[in-house]
């Protein structure tokens, strides 16, 4: 497990205009907290911080009052088009103690049925674990190599070492190679017909109503 | 074409087209994609031609998912009609979608087939797209 060190600022004053300003001279805002801590704003350098993420990664974050504790990413908002970081929280952990936590899943392949044709199709990449920080895997790898066409894999059947613990439902599928979608090229329903207009749901039930009163009437 | 099987009403305001996608914005299902920059109406012919495309050059293999859904009826009057007299009637299904929406999704191809499926699938879509991974989009930046 990789330890990297990040430096950060306690920051004081809150608030999107804080934050704007901050993102404008190439600093994100972000948090820290733990179980065994308050709360704390942070300010961080966006360049540093977005070399340093990425997979699970223990940093040692070292504060402007020249504290340094192991933390790691919790969560990452970035802007949906460009990418860019706007915030980052990061979570205190104790070196001793279990966290858990999502780790991707690698598949070792190619499977038996991708060369009769199949395709393989990962359904889960990242599976829930419980271990020490120290020794969370960068990937768990899942052998394919005998999956033919139709057949899946499953969470049970994985192989981790003894001290990872797998928290997903074992009965959840990783992997399956799946029949190729067939060449579908004529328009879903192709007949040109005028636009036909979907059921209004409770036209019926009122007209049916309308009628019922007309007959009272009657 | 895609069409709601039941709504509940025939017609509808047209509504606004405001900030960027907060969901969806993401590859989920597949290992590329094809995310809107602009915010716009697409309808439902749109949606199947840049299906079809996408179909026609990435052959048999791969997978393809179409995100999104044109569920908004549009109403038009007919031409050469004086105003008033009501709303017009139903013309056409739009699927509203708003900047980083990923549309598109395929896996099971090499991405230099998954670039170019995704650029003739842009070229029936009236605004300007970009081409996604799926492993970008939680690291660096995305390309353009």
């Amino acid at each position: 497990m990789e330890r990297l060190e990040l430096n950060a600022e306690v920051r004081e004053e809150t608030g999107k205009g804080t934050a704007r300003r901050l993102r404008r001279e190439g600093l994100i805002p972000g948090v820290l907290y733990g179980r065994e801590r308050q709360p704390v704003n942070l300010k961080l350098n966006a360049k540093k911080v977005d070399k340093l993420i990425g997979g699970n990664v223990i940093l040692d974050l070292e504060l402007d009052d020249d504290t340094t504790q192991p933390v790691m990413v919790k969560e990452v908002q970035r802007d949906v088009i460009k990418g860019d970081l706007l915030h980052i929280d990061l979570y205190q952990i104790n070196l001793d103690e279990k966290v858990e936590i999502e780790v991707p899943v690698e598949l070792v392949g190619p499977a038996a049925g991708e060369r009769e044709g199949g395709i393989l199709e990962q359904i889960l990449r990242e599976l829930e674990v419980a271990c020490l920080p120290t020794d969370i895997p960068d990937t768990i790898k899942a052998d394919v190599t005998e999956l033919e066409v139709g057949q899946s894999l499953s969470v049970a059947e994985l192989e981790v070492s003894d001290d990872i613990e797998i928290l997903t439902d074992g009965d959840e599928t990783i992997a399956t190679v799946v029949v190729p979608t067939e060449l579908d090229l004529e328009p879903a329903e192709a007949e040109e017909e005028e636009l036909e207009e979907p059921e209004v749901i409770g036209e019926d039930v009122e007209e049916d109503e309308e009628a019922e009163v007309e007959e009272e009437e009657e | 074409m895609l069409i709601p099987k039941r709504v509940k009403h025939r017609k509808q305001h047209r509504g606004r087209l405001k900030g960027k996608a907060r969901r969806g914005n993401k590859v989920n299902f597949g290992e590329y994609g094809l995310q809107a920059l602009e915010p716009v109406w697409i309808t439902n012919r749109q949606i199947e031609a840049a299906r079809i495309a996408i179909t026609r050059y990435i052959k048999r293999g791969g997978k393809v998912w179409v995100n999104i859904f044109p569920n908004k009826p549009v109403t038009a009057k007919p031409a050469e009609t004086r105003m008033g007299s009501g709303k017009g009637e139903p013309e056409k299904w739009v699927a509203v979608v708003k900047p980083g929406r990923v549309m598109f999704e395929i896996s099971g191809v090499k991405e230099e087939v998954a670039r170019e499926a995704m650029r003739l699938a842009s070229h029936k879509l009236p605004i300007d797209t970009k081409f996604v991974k799926r492993e970008e989009m939680d690291g660096e930046a995305n390309e353009s």
